[in-house]
Parts: C-alpha cells; sequence; structure tokens
C-alpha cells in the first residue's frame, strides 16, 4: 500500500482532519459561508480520492449523491409545506447549507476509506501505549464487521449456485436475511465461550503493558492534527463574530 | 421457558471470571478490568449482528433499523458499559459501512443500552411478552432523545424513509421538533419492540458455555427457577 521507506499518515491524523472539517461546518452558522467552507472541504476529499490506491466503488457514489439530493430536497419541502414562498432565498440557502453539511460528512468518508485500511488501523494500534485488551478489541471491530458480512454474502452465493432465487422483493430479502442471519449469529454467540477461552489461553487479555516498537508522532501528524484544531476554532470564532 | 431441557443448574459450570482476576501484584486498570476475554469477544460479535442487520435493513428500504438487536444482548449479558460500548461501536462503524447520520445518534445508541439492562435486571426478558412490552417502552425514549437531535443536527432530514412520515406531520402543522418526534414514534414503535424480541430468541437459546462467562446474566435471562 505504502513504499518501503515512506512516511504515511497515521490513520489517527486522517480521522482528527476529517472530524474537524465536520464539527467546522456544522458550527458555521451563515449558511453562505457554511457552504463555501463545505464546498472547499468536498474539492479537498475528492482530490485525495483521484490520488488514492484504490478507486472508489460506483454504488458508493451513487448512495452518496442520492443521500446528499434527498436531504436538500427533503429541507427545502418542510421549509414550503410550513408555508415559505418558492422565492424565498431562505428556504433554499437553508436547504444547501444542510445538503453541504451532509456533503461534507459523506464524501469525506468515502475519503478516508479510500486512504485508510483496516491493516492501517491495525498497524497504528500496535505501535500505540493504550493496553494491549483495548487493542485487541478496536482489531477484531475493524475486521469482525465486514467478516460477518462477507459470510452472509458467500452463503446467498452459494444458495444461488445451486438453483436458489436470488432475493429480489422486499418481502424476500427481509425471510432470506432473517432466515440465515438469525443462525449465523446464533452460533457466532454460542462460540463467544470458546473464542474467551481460547484468548485467555493465549495470554492475550494480558493485563501487563506489552509494547512493539512504538513510532513517534511525526512532524506531518503533529501538522495535520493541528490544522483539525485550528479548522474548529476557526469556526467557532466565525460563529460568535457573526 | 423457565426451565430447560437437558440441563440441571447443579451442572453449571463455575463462573470462568473468578480465575481471570488480574494478579494481585499489577495495579488495578479499570479499561483492562473491564474488558475480560469473554467482553472483547462479545463486543465485536454484537456490532457485527448490528451492522450487519442494519445493512439489511437499510437495503429493503423499510422505516425501520433493527440495528440494536446487539445493543440489547449486550446488556441482558454483560451490563450497561459494555452496552454502551457495543452501541458507541455500533454508531462509529454503522455511519462508515451504511449510514452517514448513524454517528449523530450514539446517545439515544447508549439510553438503549442502559434501558434494556434495567428491564433486564427486572425481568422484563424473561418472557417473550415483556420482552415486547420493554421494545414498547424503549421506544418511546429512544423517538424522544432521537427527536432534537433528527430537528437540530439534521433539521428533519435524514435520508431514511421516515423521513416521508415527518414530512406529512410538519406539513399538518406541526413543528419541526414535533414532527421529527412523532415520526420517530411511529418507527420505533415497529422497530424496537421486534429488536427486543429478537434479543429475547438468541439470549434465551445461548449455550451454557458461553452464559457461564457472564455473572448474573443466567438470573436476568432465565430468573431464579429452582434448582
Amino acid at each position: 500500500m505504502t513504499d518501503a521507506g515512506a512516511r504515511p499518515i497515521a490513520p489517527s491524523s486522517k480521522f482528527a482532519l476529517y472530524l474537524g472539517a465536520l464539527l467546522a461546518v456544522y458550527i458555521l452558522r451563515d449558511a453562505v459561508a457554511a457552504m463555501a467552507f463545505g464546498a472547499a472541504a468536498v474539492v479537498f476529499a475528492l482530490v485525495v480520492i483521484t490520488r488514492a490506491p484504490h478507486p472508489v466503488p460506483r454504488l458508493r457514489w451513487r448512495a452518496a449523491l442520492v443521500f446528499i439530493l434527498w436531504v436538500f430536497i427533503m429541507r427545502a419541502a418542510l421549509d414550503l409545506v410550513s408555508g415559505s414562498g418558492m422565492r424565498d432565498t431562505v428556504v433554499w440557502l437553508t436547504a444547501g447549507r444542510q445538503a453541504v453539511r451532509v456533503a461534507v460528512l459523506a464524501v469525506g468518508i468515502i475519503a478516508l476509506l479510500a486512504v485508510t485500511t483496516a491493516r492501517d488501523v491495525v498497524d497504528e494500534l500496535e505501535t500505540s501505549r493504550i493496553p494491549r485488551s483495548a487493542r485487541l478489541l478496536v482489531m477484531m471491530l475493524v475486521q469482525y464487521p465486514r467478516v460477518l458480512r462477507d459470510r452472509y454474502e458467500q452463503i446467498v452465493e452459494a444458495q444461488v449456485a445451486r438453483g436458489a432465487d436470488r432475493p429480489r422483493s422486499i418481502t424476500q430479502r427481509v425471510t432470506h436475511g432473517a432466515s440465515l442471519l438469525l443462525p449465523i449469529m446464533q452460533s457466532e454467540l454460542n462460540a463467544v465461550g470458546e473464542r474467551a477461552t481460547l484468548l485467555h489461553l493465549r495470554g492475550l487479555d494480558s493485563q501487563k503493558m506489552v509494547f512493539t516498537v512504538r513510532d513517534k508522532v511525526r512532524g506531518h501528524d503533529h501538522l495535520i492534527r493541528g490544522a483539525a484544531v485550528l479548522l474548529v476554532v476557526a469556526a467557532i470564532a466565525a460563529r460568535f463574530m457573526s | 421457558m423457565g426451565k430447560r431441557a437437558g440441563f440441571e443448574r447443579s451442572e453449571l459450570p463455575s463462573t470462568p471470571s473468578s480465575y481471570l482476576l488480574p494478579p494481585a501484584d499489577l495495579p488495578p486498570r479499570p479499561l483492562a478490568h473491564l474488558l475480560k476475554p469473554a467482553k472483547i469477544v462479545l463486543i465485536p460479535t454484537l456490532v457485527g449482528l448490528n451492522l450487519v442487520m442494519g445493512w439489511i435493513v437499510v437495503a429493503t428500504k423499510l422505516p425501520i433499523f433493527l440495528d440494536s438487536i446487539g445493543i440489547t444482548i449486550a446488556a441482558i449479558l454483560a451490563g450497561p458499559w459494555v452496552a454502551i460500548i457495543v452501541a458507541a461501536a455500533t454508531c462509529l462503524l454503522g455511519t462508515v459501512m451504511f449510514s452517514p447520520v448513524l454517528w449523530a445518534f450514539t446517545g439515544t445508541a447508549a439510553l438503549i443500552g442502559v434501558l434494556s439492562y434495567l428491564f433486564a435486571t427486572r425481568g422484563f426478558y424473561r418472557r417473550w411478552y415483556l420482552a415486547i412490552l420493554a421494545g414498547f417502552l424503549i421506544g418511546i425514549a429512544a423517538a424522544a432523545v432521537s427527536a432534537p437531535v433528527a430537528a437540530y443536527v439534521f433539521g428533519g432530514a435524514t435520508a431514511t424513509g421516515i423521513d416521508a412520515i415527518t414530512l406529512a406531520f410538519h406539513s399538518a402543522g406541526k413543528s419541526i421538533l414535533e414532527a421529527t418526534f412523532l415520526s420517530g414514534f411511529t418507527s420505533e414503535q415497529l422497530d424496537k419492540p421486534l429488536a427486543s424480541f429478537l434479543a429475547y430468541v438468541l439470549v434465551h437459546r445461548i449455550s451454557r458455555r458461553t452464559l457461564a462467562w457472564f455473572p448474573g446474566a443466567d438470573r436476568r435471562i432465565w430468573g431464579d427457577t429452582p434448582a
């Protein structure tokens, strides 16, 4: 993913920047300022996405676009049904501000996922100072939902390959999902005890602080985290000055 | 459902946590003490359940979520703190996986965990009809806590099927806050009882070996049945 010898940005720094931009766009009260800042943040995210090593799936783009449009239309509709006129600029500014906020939210997440893999998160955790049990928990949290979803999809595909109909209607999806997922979850819950025993026997739940080689926080990580804080502080100042 | 066939209380294994206490020479560490092996395994399992269930339900476009089953199970098995961790992790990872607005409802999810625990300690998950009743009550609380978030953070538009109901209430003359509460109340009364019932079904089928890792869970699920 990263060339040997390169100094990648830590996932926590990327997340801090995303969080800073998101908080800033929500803190800004003035609609025009929020839209201008949000547009800049979205453009930045798009630049990041174009330079990412892996392309973003089309489905994710479509979902984000539908989400942003939906929020814009619903926000405008809520004002229009309460008696505001179509020519009232406040209606469209409010809808635009809300749409830009969710655009930062959705496109920012896409950018964050495009440049951060589960492996990056695990790598950073391995060199962090948090307790070993907490590190293990976060690693499992990052990996497990995807494993479970893949298992579900593999069973669906296996059934389709054996001649079963692919669930299409809402009723089919619900009944199919419930009939597959509940037994899977039951077996996963029943396996908790055995997995916990294995964890304990291997000493992975050790209370001792075990450090591997600890990376120092690098200069560019400090810079990015500082920029995130600055964004939030500037947004708070702009809110009180407007 | 008071007593299961094939098991006698006297056959229950002793609680594994008794030999998993940290050695005396180590200083107590609150987080590490909280994260015993069973909890380390249980939390990702339940977050996975919530997320996959939420992901399937989102794909059906129904105005329900079903992403709180794992939170309720966590509360019944391992108590309120684990339920809060499951709630927070579900909301944060769910934001990335399928719903960009989910992060804002972390407080609601945590409240569901705490309320589920309180209901579990009062025996609401020992009978299926009490589990459904607990779901109704949790639904009312969840709608009340979610309404201000939906109204002020998202302006009433959360990009789910519920927005149409919010619009209908708003066009009927209700304020955004009232409309979001009423729409949330409408959908939660379907979602939370169903989630509570599914949680009831799953916890009542958990193996003895898993249950032995969670002190007190047996009483919350089965009550004080005679040995």
